[in-house]
């Protein structure tokens, strides 16, 4: 028996990495065999797969433009995967070039990665923690360093909610980080659904969860995406598929017409103290 | 290059419109970081060049290859991206005849797009390279700052093993230390190199490695969480070494877990409750552990012992041991069960195994048995040929020997409490049949001693209430059937049992140690009755009474009887005591002398149950004053046997001595003409008289 179980996670190169995945999914190179064969094998049972990552990363540049036009100038991207093209300073320092970024993730390899090709950015810092752990992420001398949470900050959370758990309860997960963010903060999420295609999108996971990855996918419903937007305001046009956020162009929007519901996708913003309206769990 | 461009409105608006549609399927083929409207502005740029490429034959390849890096740089970099891109270029581009001459478009063209093809290759291979390179790196860096943080990890540990005042050792999974700290070594006062490779369970107390190898074994087959204990480990110079010790897995790559043991001094601060627990947990004379310590160690020992093997349990009492204190003095006493720990101890140093000191003259062993511990009937030869060796004390010379009841590998599920309960009815059956005795438990006598007991513990309030009666059975000679003599016999006029009879009395009065006060009551009630006898009948009809082992081995008895005698006015002639033979001739003396003193005094003193086997009539002939034998009645008690002529014989010697003979329990004419024929005097029985009221004897 070889049990490989105290190598860190996403350094096993026999065991497919989530993040490595999306990058294959994405037309990347930074890949390796076993991630690509989850990925071609994600794409039989799911063959709009490219298109799903593909949505969603035209997601995140809209709402990431959307911010920083609003004027967040702080982006806190929990999950944040291998950086290639499109990554959240460089749409954010387009708008504005004192944009601030902390990239998370749990994976050292997309860690690793991005403080190679971050090297040079100061606005830039890349930590390897996980979400799960709030108190964790939120005391890096990276995230306090870069962020200022007397501001407005970004929190960035593109289809990684969905690795959480619901014994892991994500409610009191975001409440953590909610609590830390000033008001006018805003919260990003991305996350798969099986509201449609029940069937495909269970085959999906057991694809994910039959690789020897540890992380599991668990889709929520649409009422229970919005639920995760507790103690903020949705911004217009709240809790929608994906590509139906604010598309901007042809290429937001899929062929397929379930491609672009498959993933709920919202733009929370934590209201002012000032409104009156308290977020629910807000107050300490 | 864009100044060799047609800059009609006409051309400019077929440019724009192919840029759009290649941004349209471009972008919804793969992921282009970039607004759609950005996007159709950089692609118009690109769709320039081409242009360019197409209308001066030498920009044609630098066009197309500047056009493919471009692409791969908007990371559209797939098959699909390239399939669509030379579709629409090509298409595009053969549609606008303003570039070219007529004659020369489509050859221009092809070129443009083959270059923008083979660049495309090889910026695509670059690309993948560098990224794969750049993946390579990251694996690298990550794996290295793994490896940077194990060392730090391991560095930090060693730093605080080193440190700390607690005790760290790192065991593998069978027990064995693989490592440990230098305050482990100050905390059991051994040296450190002494503890590598040593056991962590030898390091461990002996009453706590059952204990410790349970825990121990839990956690590396299955555990996750670590067990903390108040436990004591042994010092090298034999001491307890109190730690709170804390056994946590540590998984391992490959084969089971390792355990890392943390031991904290708790040394100071369990002194006091240590030296508490220790007495109250153990006896203070022999320091052996005590019956609740024993019991609570049972109640673990059946949860954990081998099934295959199972545990024995031995209740020891020492035979006789009331007369070493009473004859001896306390301090012999004392000496004597020190000796006798100290050698229990010994018997089971093999094993795993603990003794303790229940009682006065009690003790109990129990040994969790393997495949390498000796039987049972092993176990108790060695127990009793170790405690027979003589030794001396206070100037005399002293030898020991227990009765044993054992309980052998009892079911893993029975109470400590009934277990003790069977071992100690198993002693006393063993006692029931003698000194050096055992016995082994077994359920369904268990449940007769059960009930037994239970009628005895009632025995002293029934004897109050007058329920205990002495009746009379007559003794005639065999000669004329004339009443010689009445024999006192016990009935319990028991109000649900109905009457029990004198024997069981008797024994149920022996095993509570009623027999005494109870004997002691029937003997007198015997000599008033005989007393009164003699002044109504006007001639002497002398009382029997057998003296049960206890009762002959009293010292107090010549004085009890003595009183009697003197209170009743009865004369010491009218007064016979049956005496166990094995009292009689038993090979210690203390009852023979009482007896002997007796015999001085006039009491007829006659050998109760008398075999007579070889022994027994030499002793007989060695001079033992003795008045009559009683002999019990046999099967083979036919007369004409050979049987008859042999016992015949040696009845005859007996007499010659001036030893009277009588016979017991005889039942039937048959019976009654052989005693007459084999030379009996006297004899009693159902034949003639059942036991009775005093007047029995009158009517």
């Amino acid at each position: 028996m070889n049990d490989l179980d105290w190598v860190p996670e996403g350094i096993d190169t026999t065991v497919p990495s989530v993040a490595r995945t999306y990058d294959y999914l994405l037309g990347g190179a930074h890949n390796l065999a076993v991630d690509r064969a989850m990925g071609d094998q994600m794409l039989q049972v799911l063959p709009g797969a490219r298109d799903l990552v593909r949505l969603n990363r035209s997601f995140l540049r809209r709402a990431v433009t959307h911010l920083a036009e609003r004027g967040v100038r702080q982006f806190l991207d929990i999950g944040s995967g291998i950086p290639t093209v499109g990554n959240v300073h460089e749409i954010a320092q387009e708008v504005a070039p004192d944009c601030r970024v902390v990239y998370v993730d749990k994976d050292p390899v997309a860690v690793a990665h991005s403080r190679l090709l971050l090297a040079d950015d100061e606005n830039t810092a890349a930590v390897q923690a996980d979400l799960r752990e709030p108190d964790d992420v939120l005391s890096r001398p990276e995230v306090t360093g870069l962020l200022d949470f007397d501001e407005p900050v970004a929190l960035l959370l593109l289809l990684v909610v969905h690795f959480v758990r619901p014994e892991e309860e994500p409610g009191k997960l975001l409440a953590k980080y909610r609590d830390r963010l000033a008001p006018g903060s805003f919260m990003v999420i991305s996350h798969a659904t099986a509201d449609d295609r029940a069937e495909t999108m269970r085959r999906a996971a057991d694809t994910v969860r039959e690789s020897r990855s540890k992380d599991n996918l668990v889709y929520r419903t649409r009422a229970e995406v919005t639920a995760l937007f507790d103690g903020y305001e949705l911004v217009e046009p709240g809790v929608v598929g994906h590509a139906l956020w604010r598309p901007g162009g042809a290429g937001d929007i899929a062929d397929r017409a379930e491609d672009n519901t498959q993933v709920w996708a919202g733009v929370g913003r934590k209201p002012d103290r000032e409104s009156g309206r308290e977020p629910v769990a807000g107050a300490r | 290059m864009t100044a060799a461009l047609p800059q009609d409105a006409d051309g400019l608006r077929a440019r724009t419109r192919l840029a759009k549609k290649w941004a349209y399927l471009l972008s919804s083929r793969t992921f282009v970081p970039l607004a759609s409207v950005e996007l159709e502005r950089q692609l118009l740029g690109l769709v320039e060049r081409l242009c360019a490429g197409v209308a001066t034959e030498a920009l044609a390849p630098r066009a197309g290859r500047e056009v493919a890096d471009a692409l791969v740089a908007l990371n559209c970099t797939t098959a699909e991206a390239l399939r669509i891109s030379v579709e629409i270029v090509g298409k595009g581009l053969l549609g606008m005849p303003a570039l070219a001459p007529p004659d020369k478009l489509r050859e221009r063209v092809v070129d443009v797009v083959a270059s923008l093809s083979a660049g495309f290759v090889d910026r695509i291979r670059a690309t993948v390279l560098a990224q794969q390179e750049q993946l390579g790196r990251s694996l690298y860096k990550a794996m290295r700052e793994a490896q940077v943080e194990l060392q730090y990890s391991e560095a930090r540990f060693e730093l605080l093993e080193h440190h700390l005042s607690t005790g760290i050792a790192t065991a593998d999974p069978d027990g064995r230390l693989v490592r440990c700290n230098g305050a482990l070594a100050r905390i059991v006062d051994r040296p450190t190199a002494e503890l590598a490779g040593s056991s962590l369970f030898d390091l461990a107390h002996p009453d706590e490695r059952v204990a410790l190898r349970a825990d121990f074994a839990q956690l590396v087959e299955d555990g996750t969480a670590s067990i903390t204990q108040p436990r004591q480990l042994l010092r090298g110079d034999g001491e307890p070494a109190w730690v709170m010790l804390g056994l946590s897995p540590l998984r391992r790559l490959e084969g089971r877990a390792q355990v890392i043991v943390l031991a904290e001094d708790a040394t100071d601060v369990n002194l006091l409750q240590g030296q508490l627990n220790h007495q109250a947990l153990h006896d203070v004379l022999t320091r052996l552990p005590n019956r609740q310590y024993f019991t609570s160690r049972l109640e673990q020992a059946l949860r954990t012992a081998d099934p295959g093997t199972g545990v024995s349990v031995f209740h020891l009492d020492l035979d006789g041991f009331s007369r070493i204190t009473g004859g001896l003095g306390r301090e012999v006493g004392d000496h004597v069960l020190k000796v006798v720990a100290g050698r229990l101890e010994a018997v089971v140093a093999e094993e795993n195994a603990m003794v303790a000191r229940f009682g006065h003259d009690e003790f109990a062993i129990l040994i969790e048995n393997t495949a390498t511990t000796p039987d049972v009937v092993t176990t108790v030869r060695r127990i009793n040929d170790l405690l027979s060796a003589p030794f001396h004390s206070d100037g005399r010379r002293v030898a020991v020997s227990a009765t044993i009841g054992v309980v052998h590998r009892p079911p893993r599920d029975s109470a400590p409490a009934d277990l003790l309960d069977s071992a100690d009815l198993a002693l006393r059956r063993a006692k029931g049949t003698g000194r050096r005795q055992w016995e082994l438990s077994d359920q369904a006598q268990d449940g007769r001693d059960r009930r037994a007991f239970s009628l005895a513990a009632t025995m002293p309030g029934a004897w109050e209430n007058g329920e205990i009666r002495v009746l009379y059975r007559p003794v005639v000679r065999l000669a004329d059937e004339v009443v010689e003599s009445a024999e006192a016999v016990l009935r319990w006029d028991h109000p649900t049992l109905g009457p029990l009879p004198h024997e069981q009395c008797l024994a149920l009065a022996e095993d509570t140690g009623l027999i005494v006060p109870l004997g002691t009551w029937a003997l007198r009630s015997a000599c008033e009755q005989a007393r009164s006898w003699q002044r109504e009948l006007g001639r002497r009809v002398p009382v029997r009474w057998a003296l049960t082992p206890s009762q002959a081995a009293d010292p107090e008895l010549h004085g009890l009887v003595r009183e009697a005698l003197s209170d009743t006015g009865l004369p010491a002639a009218s007064l016979r005591l049956g005496a166990p033979a094995q009292a009689l001739f038993g090979e210690r003396g203390d009852a023979a002398d009482t007896l002997r003193y007796l015999a001085e005094d006039g009491v007829g003193v006659e050998v109760e149950d008398f075999t007579a086997a070889p022994d027994d009539l030499v002793r007989l002939l060695d001079g033992v004053p003795v008045r009559a034998v009683r002999l019990a009645q046999s099967p083979a008690a036919r007369p004409g046997t050979a049987v008859a002529r042999a016992l015949a014989g040696v009845l005859e010697v007996v007499r010659d001595v001036g030893v009277g003979v009588t016979a017991a329990d005889v039942t039937t004419p048959e019976q009654a003409r052989w005693w007459r024929e084999v030379g009996a005097d006297t004899a009693s029985g159902p034949l003639f008289a059942p036991a009775g009221p005093p007047d029995v004897i009158t009517r």
